[in-house]
């Protein structure tokens, strides 16, 4: 059983992170912010080109037919970069598409890989729909758990605000009926799909903020020495690395049981979840605490991987909710 | 029109580059290796031609074993085929003995073009396609902004201080290409899956025909005779406001000539 991901994972994980260096840096974050769309200019076509769309659209359809396991490195990729894009729920959309089939996935699955159509998805728990000002299609879960596809036109949209700007969200009123209704898919199975890929950006949110309080610490200079030679601080960013690093083995073995169809997915990615969140929201504290109140600023890089890391450990669910799934689960198995 | 490469892997842009203590060569073990940012540009602008005119394109690495990452990394970007030339024998080679090996190597290398970036990051010495083209007998069409390709013949833009001129050669021909050329692709998924399945020749030495004495530290005609590390910036002049401050600063600003 291999957990991590392969040599071609990763190289494809290195060619998003090279092109996210090149066009998707903080500079660009901050002027996604800034912008009504909320986007970056041009990323999303070079993210289909470079297959990133099409990674879970199977081949049939114009894709390249990988699992999550395959794309995880690019997911850690985005998280480092905070990039606002609806990346999660298009792949997760697109996934959920392909095991649908029919007339549904023939339609929209060859757009998505093309980048000619993203995807907002409400798969619960709450009621919030992620990316859904961005949707060319919505993949909604009704209250029994099925999953419906549904056109932005045919909803009453109300945008909800989020403290990160890089991110929307809304709350959509919609009737489900049997012609919404797509077949064969338990839209559970892939709000596990979606906690697993948020918890992969987690992983990348953590490494950023790490790696911003470590540089700080390296440079910023009290008592005459450096602040990252005193042991309350690097032992500080010492946990942090600790923390990331446990929660990457989770991360890539839910990954793993999502992508195998392990009975035990739903714990896993909870689990997932949960622990690079704890990492992410560590190493958001600490990297804080590290630049004191320069970081809180709005013109500190800082501040939008904070507010990055406070929506994305409340999507898909809390911290306290995956805990109780993992409970759950450890309680029931004794 | 086949066109081979030339790609170098450098230590990472970045990264804070050291030479040895031992052969006052440049350290790579390191830091991380990554392909020279101006090769990028060359490789590029080989695939454009080759989609637009036909051919193969051929990537030429000197290097240690580790270079094989960056001569992936061009197959991932499409380039055909690879040739790596490696030899412990070409550890500390300089640019004259470089240009050397690289000419060796490009005889056993069908081809009408090559195209290189203008200069390595590390040793910024922009003198090897100049090298090669008076080693090769080739035309030496350096400092491209822009190139077209006809029937035998090659047309670019050099680029000048003050503009351009508009160089022509017939081939074979060396062309090194400036930076913002063109904007190069990020290696696709289905590119990388690829690159695996292209062909990798390693050179040795033996196998280019190259003469061991000529290469290498022993074989280089330059030398580092000494390194030390730049001395750390001084503490700037510290102007205390005691209701003269402006004038000090005016003083200051007319003894370096600024006002």
């Amino acid at each position: 059983m291999r957990l991590s991901a392969d040599e071609d994972a990763l190289a494809f994980g290195q060619s998003v992170a090279d092109l996210y260096k090149d066009i998707a840096d903080s500079a660009a974050l901050r002027a996604a912010w800034d912008s009504d769309a909320g986007r970056i200019p041009g990323l999303w076509a070079r993210l289909a080109e470079i297959g990133v769309l099409g990674a879970m659209v199977p081949e049939d359809y114009g894709g390249l037919g990988l699992d999550l396991r395959s794309v995880l490195p690019v997911l850690v990729a985005s998280g480092w970069n905070a990039v606002p894009e609806p990346l999660v729920e298009t792949l997760v959309g697109s996934a959920l598409l392909a095991a649908a089939g029919g007339s549904a996935a023939k339609q929209w699955l060859p757009a998505i890989a093309e980048g000619a159509a993203a995807v907002g998805l409400g798969l619960g728990p709450g009621q919030l729909v992620f990316g859904a000002q961005w949707a060319d299609v919505l993949i909604l879960r009704d209250p029994v758990g099925d999953a419906h596809l549904v056109e932005p036109s045919q909803v009453t949209m109300n945008p909800a605000t989020s403290v990160d700007r890089g991110i929307r969200v809304a709350h959509v009123d919609w009737s489900p009926s049997p012609a919404t209704r797509l077949p064969d898919v338990n839209a559970d199975d892939f709000l596990d799909v979606a906690i697993v890929g948020v918890a992969a950006q987690l992983v990348g949110l953590a490494q950023t903020m790490l790696d911003l309080g470590v540089k700080y610490a390296l440079q910023r200079e009290q008592f005459g020495k450096v602040i990252g030679s005193f042991q309350a601080v690097k032992h500080q960013l010492a946990d942090v690395y600790v923390a990331n690093s446990f929660a990457r083995p989770v991360v890539a073995r839910a990954a793993w049981s999502v992508a195998t169809d392990q009975p035990s997915s739903w714990r896993d990615a909870s689990h997932a979840k949960f622990a690079a969140g704890r990492a992410a929201r560590l190493s958001a504290r600490t990297a804080l605490q590290v630049h004191a109140g320069i970081g809180y600023t709005y013109e500190h890089d800082l501040h939008m991987y904070l507010k990055r890391t406070w929506s994305l450990t409340s999507m898909w669910g809390d911290q306290a909710w995956h805990r109780t799934r993992v409970a759950d689960a450890v309680l029931e198995e004794e | 029109m086949n066109i081979v490469v030339c790609v170098k892997q450098v230590p990472d842009t970045w990264a804070e580059k050291k030479l040895s203590d031992s052969d006052k060569t440049v350290d790579r073990e390191g830091v991380e290796g990554v392909m020279n940012e101006l090769d990028e540009y060359a490789v590029e602008e080989a695939l454009r031609i080759k989609e637009a005119s036909g051919g193969e394109v051929t990537v030429l690495t000197m290097g240690p074993e580790k270079a094989v990452e960056t001569i992936r990394k061009a197959l991932s970007m499409g380039a055909d085929q690879a040739v790596h030339l490696v030899d412990s024998g070409l550890h500390g080679s300089d640019a004259l003995t470089t240009s050397y090996a690289l000419a060796k190597a490009l005889e056993t290398i069908p081809h009408d073009l090559v195209i290189l970036g203008v200069e390595s990051t590390d040793a910024r010495m922009s003198v090897i396609p100049a090298m090669l083209a008076e080693r090769t007998g080739a035309a030496q069409l350096t400092f491209a902004r822009k190139v077209e390709v006809g029937d035998g013949t090659v047309k670019i833009e050099r680029q000048t201080d003050t503009g351009y001129d508009v160089v022509e050669a017939a081939t074979p021909a060396i062309v090194s290409v400036v930076e913002k050329i063109n904007e190069p692709r990020y290696p696709s998924f289905k590119g990388i899956m690829a690159a695996k399945k292209k062909p990798l020749t390693t050179l040795t030495l033996g196998d280019a025909g190259i003469e061991s004495e000529k290469v290498g530290l022993a074989g280089s005609g330059s030398s580092v005779a000494e390194f030390s590390a730049r001395p750390p910036k001084q503490a700037g002049q510290v102007v205390k406001d005691e209701g003269d401050g402006g004038s000090k600063l005016a003083e200051f600003l007319a003894s370096q000539k600024l006002v």
